[in-house]
């Protein structure tokens, strides 16, 4: 008996060696584990009187995005485990409900309980060296890379973005108020399924199959708007 | 003798040294802020104001200019200059003559870019100070400066009076004073209403038909509470791009099955986007 579990043991070990060369001899190897997310290129919109810092993607960052959605191995585990040659993309991409943000470039309230004299009225105001961070926020599964969603819908809803003024608009807080600056911001939704196709390259017809999982990707800040706040207290 | 006359003479030439650097401090105090380059920055503005509420800034009347300064300066500076610069201020009209004039401002700054500030000025007219039955449209601007005379153009500057809502009922507790517009030629703006004693039902605004080349606006269903605060996000859809438009309509509140008008505390600034500079 134990002989014979020793023999099957062998056989299969041998096959999924066996699968792995055939894959990496039928199919390109990516390596995976390299982050080009350093190498993103920096480009500043201006919209009105608001800069969005934004960054596209290095040219690696998109043929890696492309490689992946095309039949290929890992030669690592970094973002999924399979001995398949496999393919990654995103289908039935759907705009969600843009989401809301609020930013507070000082959220501290400024109180005028001092100065009835209106020349003396303290100032509140959003200037040119405050700025806010709206980051990267994208979810996929299945091994799907930010890169393929990148390459599907655009880098701007994977990579991070910089809101600031160019303008810097200042306004006084009048006698028994409270004041300060606050900055609304929308951001684009969109759900997508993750898909990662496998093939089996076995045999004369090769087979596929795949798998499937959610995902999600937040865009680039538009409508913004700065309001000034004042409240009695 | 000899040692005497050296010494008065040493003494004379450091008072003269000393007096001579007095009068350049001064000088350099006077010249940091270049007023030949003051100006106007709004083209098209639209004001609303109490009719019946002087305060905050309900009856207050804004004015958007930029200023180009020499040396190292900080806003606290510039302020002051303009406090002690400026003696008084006039509002024209071609049609109506000398509408309203004070000697009383209330002038807010900071730097935008370097040597170069931004300026919010407002002067609050009193409740018998300035009346308006009309929407009145104000062609001058006049500053009286070290009593000389500065006079800037309004190419279209409005100001319309209304009686408003007083706080023990609600009031603006927020309001959009900066934002684009967007390739859909459509801004947002936002503004958010505090209740007192009165529930906020809904909201209209009131601004002159073709103002700026606004075609409409909208209140779509974004509204949130917050701290109080009942929020109302929309709309301005214009029919073309506008720059430096200067925004502060009339708000007419539903609350408590009755209605009433309300003025923001400040205006919106619109520009149009994409103003990359080459």
């Amino acid at each position: 008996m134990k002989k014979i579990i020793a023999v099957l043991l062998t056989l299969t070990m041998t096959f999924s060696f066996g699968l792995i060369v055939l894959a990496k001899g039928s199919y390109p190897i990516i390596d995976d584990t390299v982050d080009y997310s350093s190498l993103r290129i920096p480009v500043i919109t201006y919209e009105g009187d608001f800069i969005i810092e934004s960054f596209e993607l290095s040219d690696e960052e998109i043929e890696l995005g492309k490689k992946l959605q095309d039949f290929h191995v890992h030669p690592a585990m970094t973002r999924h485990f399979s001995l398949i040659a496999h393919s990654h993309s995103i289908r039935d991409i759907k705009d969600g409900t843009a989401k809301q943000y609020v930013w507070n470039p000082s959220s501290i309230w400024v109180r005028n309980s001092l100065y009835p004299n209106e020349s003396s009225w303290p100032a509140v105001s959003w200037t040119q060296s405050q700025s806010t961070t709206a980051s990267a926020t994208v979810s996929t599964s299945v091994g799907v890379d930010n890169s393929v969603v990148s390459t599907s819908v655009g880098a701007s809803f994977t990579t991070s973005h910089t809101i600031s003024t160019s303008t810097t608009i200042t306004f006084t807080v009048p006698y028994q108020r409270d004041g300060r600056i606050k900055v609304n911001y929308y951001r684009p939704y969109k759900t997508f399924t993750c898909v990662t196709k496998y093939v089996d390259g076995l045999g004369g017809s090769a087979t596929t199959w795949e798998e499937t999982g959610p995902g999600n990707a937040i865009g680039t800040p538009y409508n913004i708007v700065a309001t000034l706040e004042l409240k009695t207290y | 003798m000899k040692k005497y006359i050296i010494s008065t003479a040493i003494i004379i030439v450091l008072l003269i040294a000393a007096m001579i650097l007095f009068l350049r401090q001064g000088d350099e105090k006077d010249n940091s802020v270049a007023l030949e380059t003051l100006q106007l920055i709004q083209i098209d503005s639209y004001i609303a104001i109490s009719s019946n509420d002087i305060t905050a800034y309900n009856r207050g009347i804004p004015f958007y200019l930029s200023v180009e300064t020499k040396g190292k300066n900080n806003a606290e500076d510039v302020t002051d200059f303009f406090y002690e610069t400026f003696d008084s201020v006039m509002l024209y009209s071609d049609a109506h003559g000398i509408l309203f004039s004070t000697d009383s401002f209330i002038w807010a700054m900071a730097e935008n870019t370097e040597n170069q500030y931004n300026i919010t000025l407002f002067i609050r007219p009193g409740l018998d100070e300035f009346i308006i039955t009309e929407a009145t449209k104000v062609d001058k601007i006049i500053f009286s400066a070290n009593n000389e005379k500065m006079e800037y153009d309004l190419i279209n500057c409005t100001v319309e009076a209304k009686e408003t809502i007083l706080e023990d009922k609600l009031y603006v507790a927020s309001a959009v004073m900066l934002t684009d517009i967007n390739e859909d030629l459509s801004a947002a703006i936002s503004y958010g209403f505090f209740e007192n004693t009165a529930s906020v039902e809904g909201i209209e605004l009131y601004y002159p038909a073709g103002f700026a080349k606004i075609e409409k606006h909208d209140f779509p269903e974004m509204t949130y509470r917050d701290d109080g605060v009942v929020y109302y996000q929309g709309y301005l859809h214009f029919l073309s791009k506008n720059e430096k438009v200067v925004f502060r309509p009339f708000i007419q509140v539903n609350y408590d099955g009755s209605s009433g008008w309300v003025v923001p505390a400040v205006p919106a600034y619109i520009n149009y986007l994409n103003q990359n500079p080459d």
